[in-house]
């Protein structure tokens, strides 16, 4: 018996032993390189700092190009790398069509390739977060306040950006989402804001002068939200009567506005340091030849006033994202809607 | 080419004539139209959001009536105002002092002016391109500063009111607007700087001759038109409640255009501060209108594109008819 | 043949302006072969007409008759093709061009199939060019062509187009006078063809040399039309301005105080070689020189305008800071352009502002100008000059030619300078106002300026001047007192 037992154990400790030596010594691609389209804008600096600190823990080499909104450079730097010598590539597209090109060359070298945001027409695998999901989850949690808070009833000011689908996109979950809690919530204005705190501000200090009984007011992203909620105060309106929700996390400004305790309630945060981090995850399984989903999705969440410091902490302007909680979140398989 | 109908005469001559008249009867035929659309348009609350919103638009507008005036353009101020919302609300942060921060905004604005007028006149850059090539720095050059938004850590009550204050039932941007229109109409249309401002755009070697340092006097102007443009900055980023470097897009064309329709030619020698005023406001309204409307908010730049084009051509018209009319 | 053997008619034409009546009811008419000089004031309302005869301006009413049926003429394309060719003091050559495409310009020889048939283009630009007597190589650049050999292009123009009527406006302005008489044969050829030609002029001499008939306009009317042999250049002065001129030059003070101005040595990149001369007060110097001798070079560079490369400048014993138009100006420096509305004048400001510009700070209290004793100041002037304009507040750009030279004299007048600089003070300027400002340039000498006066009329030159000095390829060729100089000394230092 005790043999047996004995065997057992060692059996056991043996498979453990191996898979944990296997694991350890699965492929990791030496050098990975990136070439983003914007970073100057504050998503991809998180995005950045997600996708470094990954990396640097599983010992890759990782560099970083910056095609700046042009697609020719975004070609050149690609082809750069690949005569450079990465062992994985991960492009943020310009534009999806340009980047066709890089994908036909990727795939003819034999150079596994990952798009990171929106995705291209034969591309291996697409890493990003599903916008229609993310807003739906901002209009449930919205929804649940309103209803606990506000009294049932949902009139929304929703800032948009129609030039972007995947803010389009955004809204519309969230209105969806708004609805399977509140059945009659209407949507009393949806306005562009082009993204941008100043244009938003403008077009709902307008939109409210037209109809100023709103109580949900909702952007695409934060600087829209925020925005709006710069002109329903400017309006003389009631602050306890509204509740805000901002879509994205791409910087301080939304957990600010949560700290102070006023009507932003609710964060449909897109977390992109975690894109960042999926990514690398990304480039190691391709690295090994695995079979891989045409849209990894990454994590969305509705952060609420009391939820959202369990997934980030702020020291000054630093933050940082806790990856166990972010990490332990659950993904949609696919988005949808698209 | 011959002068065509003498309807046509008439129209172009009364354009000449009465500029202002016109566009005031614009201004008050497009305000009733949109008023039967939506009675909300006449409203108290719309008319003060409406001035209230043009404020940092007519503030700029006046240094840039001045410029094209002499004869230059200032195409950077879209880009100062980003820089000047992040700086004051840095500098405010850093001091706890709002004074500090606003002057601080100010003095940008006044260096950037400073140096726009040296590049044009010792480095002989024409403004158009030389004021683009500062649009480009300052862009680049705020994010460089501070490439995430500058929050409010002071929440300073003077702050605040700049931009959301009233100064009885008037907003303080509205007085701020009314105050600095009424100075430089004054300085405009009676002082010595604006005589000369008007003969360095209408006629620079006659200006040259007469004695008048055109060098000297449009880097002044320079200085004066960014300043005020960075006091709409600070305007703007007191309403915003925090310093966007994403910030003042489009507004150097707003700007432009809204001079542009009140009849300030881009040729130099002419331009009035009262078609400014008009000529912003009816731009806003526009925009104000299609929302108020419940139109569909594309059509904002489609209007604006239009309105601009009438503006230049009737502008055109007014310079080609008065060509005609010299020597007998 | 039709008993008048008349080719063009205007009857009781009528055309008006913002605030001017132009032309009043005027009749005119021209026969074939015959030159008619056109002759009046600024503002008597000749060129009014010649614009309407070339399709520039709209007649108000009246009729056009031409070959005895009504015209009517909507644009300059149209007038030249009806034949009417205008030749204006701009001419409408295009530069790049060679001379037969701008003779045959909108109208070349085509061969089947469209292309331009070059040899016939040249073959026939030669013939025409032969009917006036005219050696030009067809083929070469207009752009490398003096203007009186442009000019000539333009009139084979009139030919290609068959033109019957000829129109000339102001010609010989900018021409020598060499040019100026083989311009004279070609319009005596133009007669000999049939051509009726109508010549614009200030220029009485030329008017009793050329023509056949002299037609004289004032304010807006036509005062008289008579043959050349019937009359004589004080009968036409007298029709043109309403009363009788009796000198046209008068020089009454001719003291010579002390040195005001001393340049030395001045020299600029561009024309200027050294040029050193000295201005007292009280003086008029005239400088006279021919197309491109550096005159407005050598006034630009005095007042500061133009970089200067050597050479000093004093002002009554002082160093003057050269190439610094603000230094020259406070110093009591005047300039009177030669390009008065390009250079002189701000065309939007009013006759007063444009009157007091270099002047406006001793209206002003605390930076704010006092308009009360703006226009009072300014009125003085405008009587004193006898300015016609509606009003003060007039915009100076609707004056005639004569009037805005007057604004601009008044400018320096009302100002206390030391030093005033005038080039070509009565260009494109009628006999009347010519007198008058004549009168003006010895009230500023009487008054104690140093006064320099560039020209190319020699008349004048003779007239006003104190002392001479003559201007040749940037230097000074030579200098005559009042007294010993003679055109033909001074034309052959302008040559040197």
């Amino acid at each position: 018996m005790r043999k047996r037992l004995t065997i057992l154990i060692v059996v056991a400790l043996l498979v453990v032993f191996t898979t944990t030596l296997a694991f350890a010594q699965a492929k990791k691609p030496k050098r990975v390189g990136w070439v983003g389209n914007y970073m100057m804008h504050e998503w991809y600096q998180s995005l950045q700092k997600g996708m470094k600190a990954r990396a640097a823990d599983l010992g890759i080499e990782l560099e970083i190009a910056d095609a700046n909104l042009d697609m020719a450079k975004q070609v050149s730097f690609a082809e750069d790398f690949m005569a450079k010598g990465v062992d994985v590539l991960i492009i943020s597209p310009v534009q999806t069509e340009g980047a066709e090109a890089i994908v036909k060359k990727a795939k003819a070298e034999g150079l596994p390739l990952i798009i990171e945001a929106s995705a291209v027409k034969g591309m291996t695998t697409l890493v990003a977060i599903c916008d229609y999901d993310c807003g739906f989850k901002g209009g449930v949690e919205t929804g649940k306040y309103v209803k606990a808070k506000l009294g049932g009833k949902a009139r929304i000011l929703a800032v948009d950006l129609p030039m972007l689908r995947p803010c389009i996109l955004r809204v519309d979950g969230f209105y969806d989402g708004i609805r399977t809690i509140i059945p009659d919530a209407v949507m009393v204005h949806r306005i562009d804001g082009q993204g941008l705190k100043d244009k938003a501000l403008q077009v709902a200090t307008d939109a409210l002068t037209k109809d100023s009984n709103v109580n949900v007011l909702y952007g695409c992203n934060d600087d829209s939200a925020l925005g709006a909620l710069q002109a329903y105060k400017a309006a003389g309106l009631d602050t306890k009567k509204v509740v805000v929700c901002g879509t994205g996390g791409e910087g301080n400004a939304f957990i600010k506005a949560m700290q102070e305790g006023g009507p932003y309630q609710v964060e449909a945060a897109m977390f992109p340091e975690a894109v960042g981090y999926e990514c690398i995850n990304m480039a190691v399984k391709l690295f090994n030849n695995e079979t891989v989903p045409e849209h990894w999705v990454t994590p969305t969440f509705a952060l609420t006033q009391s939820t959202w410091n369990k997934y980030y902490t702020l020291k000054g302007e630093v933050r940082t994202i806790n990856w166990t909680a972010v990490n332990a979140l659950k993904r949609e398989s696919k988005c949808s809607k698209n | 080419m011959a002068i065509t109908a003498t309807r046509g005469q008439t129209f172009t001559r009364a354009l000449i004539l009465f500029n202002e008249i016109i566009l005031v009867l614009v201004l008050v035929l497009l305000s009733i139209l949109i008023s039967i659309g939506n009675p909300k348009f006449i409203s108290l609350a719309n008319i003060l959001n409406i001035l209230r919103d043009s404020s940092m638009a007519v503030i700029a507008g006046i240094g840039m009536t001045m410029l094209l005036i002499t004869g230059e353009v200032d195409l950077s101020i879209g880009s100062l105002v980003a820089f000047v919302g992040v700086v004051t609300m840095d500098i405010i942060n850093k001091t706890q002092s709002t004074a500090l921060g606003v002057l601080a905004g100010l003095a940008l604005g006044a260096l950037t002016g400073l140096a726009n007028g040296l590049v044009r006149t010792k480095l002989k850059v024409n403004s158009l391109i030389g004021t683009i090539a500062m649009m480009m720095i300052l862009r680049g050059g705020v994010y460089l500063y501070r490439i995430a938004a500058v929050q409010n850590y002071h929440q300073k009550e003077a702050f605040f009111r700049i931009g959301n204050g009233y100064f009885g039932f008037l907003p303080i941007p509205i007085l701020l607007m009314a105050v600095l229109y009424l100075v430089f109409l004054l300085v405009i249309n009676k002082s010595l700087a604006g005589r000369y401002l008007y003969a360095t755009g209408g006629n620079p070697t006659a200006a040259r001759i007469s004695g008048i340092n055109v060098d000297r006097l449009k880097i002044l102007t320079f200085i004066a038109s960014s300043t005020l443009a960075a006091v709409a900055g600070v305007i703007l980023v007191s309403r915003m409640n925090s310093g966007q470097p994403n910030s003042g897009q489009g507004f150097e064309l707003e700007v432009i255009s809204g001079v542009i329709l009140g009849g300030t030619s881009l040729g130099g020698g002419e331009g009035t501060l009262i078609g400014t005023l008009i000529g912003v406001i009816i731009m806003r309204i526009i925009n104000n209108g299609i929302i108020i409307l419940g139109w569909n908010q594309d059509l904002q730049i489609v209007v604006s594109g239009f309105v601009l084009i009438a503006a230049v051509y009737l502008d055109n018209r007014r310079k080609n008819a008065r060509s005609k009319i010299i020597t007998i | 043949m039709n008993e008048n053997n008349v080719i063009l008619e205007v009857r009781r034409i009528t055309k008006e302006f913002p605030g001017v009546k132009a032309l009043s009811g005027v009749d005119l008419s021209l026969r074939r072969g015959e030159i008619q000089a056109l002759v009046g004031e600024n503002g008597a309302g000749k060129s009014t007409l010649i614009k309407i005869l070339a399709g520039v301006y709209k007649r108000d009413s009246g009729e056009i008759l031409f070959e005895g049926a009504p015209l009517e003429l909507h644009s300059a394309h149209d007038s030249l093709r009806r034949g009417i060719k205008v030749v204006f003091q701009e001419l409408a050559l295009v530069l790049q061009l060679s001379v037969a495409e701008n003779v045959f310009l909108e109208s070349f020889p085509l061969k089947r199939g469209g292309a331009i048939d070059w040899r016939t283009l040249n073959r026939r630009t030669l013939e025409i060019l032969g009917s006036i007597n005219l050696d030009l190589n067809p083929t070469r650049k207009v752009s490398s062509l003096t203007i009186s050999q442009q000019q000539m292009v333009e009139i084979a123009r009139a030919l290609s187009h068959e033109a019957k009527v000829v129109i000339m406006d102001e010609p010989t302005s900018a021409l020598t006078p060499n040019e100026i008489r083989s311009l004279f044969e070609v319009i005596r050829r133009l007669k000999v063809l049939g051509i009726g030609i109508l010549y614009v002029t200030h220029k009485l001499e030329e008017v009793f040399e050329l023509c056949d008939r002299v037609t004289v306009f004032r304010d807006g009317q036509l005062v008289s039309s008579k043959p050349v042999g019937e009359t004589n250049t004080n009968a036409v002065v007298t029709d043109m301005v309403g009363r009788s001129i009796s000198t046209l030059f008068p020089r009454t003070h001719s003291g010579r105080g002390e040195t005001v101005l001393g340049v030395r040595g001045l020299a600029t990149d561009q024309k200027l070689k050294g040029v050193s001369f000295e201005v007292h007060a009280g003086e008029v110097v005239g400088i006279f020189g021919l197309l491109g001798a550096g005159r407005t070079e050598l006034a630009k560079a005095i007042f500061g305008l133009d970089p200067v490369s050597a050479g000093e400048l004093e002002l009554r014993g002082r160093k003057l800071r050269l190439g610094s138009t603000s230094h020259s100006a406070h110093a009591g420096l005047g300039l009177l352009t030669e390009d008065r509305k390009g250079e002189g004048l701000v065309l939007q400001m009013s006759v007063a502002q444009n009157m007091t510009l270099p002047s406006v700070r001793e209206f002003a209290r605390f930076g704010l100008i006092r308009t009360k004793a703006e226009n009072a100041r300014s009125q003085e002037y405008v009587q004193r000059l006898a300015i016609k304009t509606p009003s003060l507040r007039h915009k100076v750009e609707y004056l005639s030619g004569g009037n805005q030279q007057k604004v601009l004299l008044a400018r320096w007048l009302m100002k206390k300078l030391q030093v005033i600089i005038l080039d070509e003070p009565t260009r494109g300027i009628d006999v009347g106002a010519k007198a008058e400002i004549h009168k003006l340039i010895d009230e500023l000498a009487k008054g104690g300026l140093a006064v320099i006066v560039l020209t190319s009329e020699m008349p004048e030159l003779l007239g006003v001047s104190d002392r001479i000095l003559v201007m040749s390829s940037g230097r000074i060729t030579g200098e005559f007192g009042r007294t010993e100089a003679t055109q033909e000394k001074i034309l052959a230092a302008a040559i040197a």
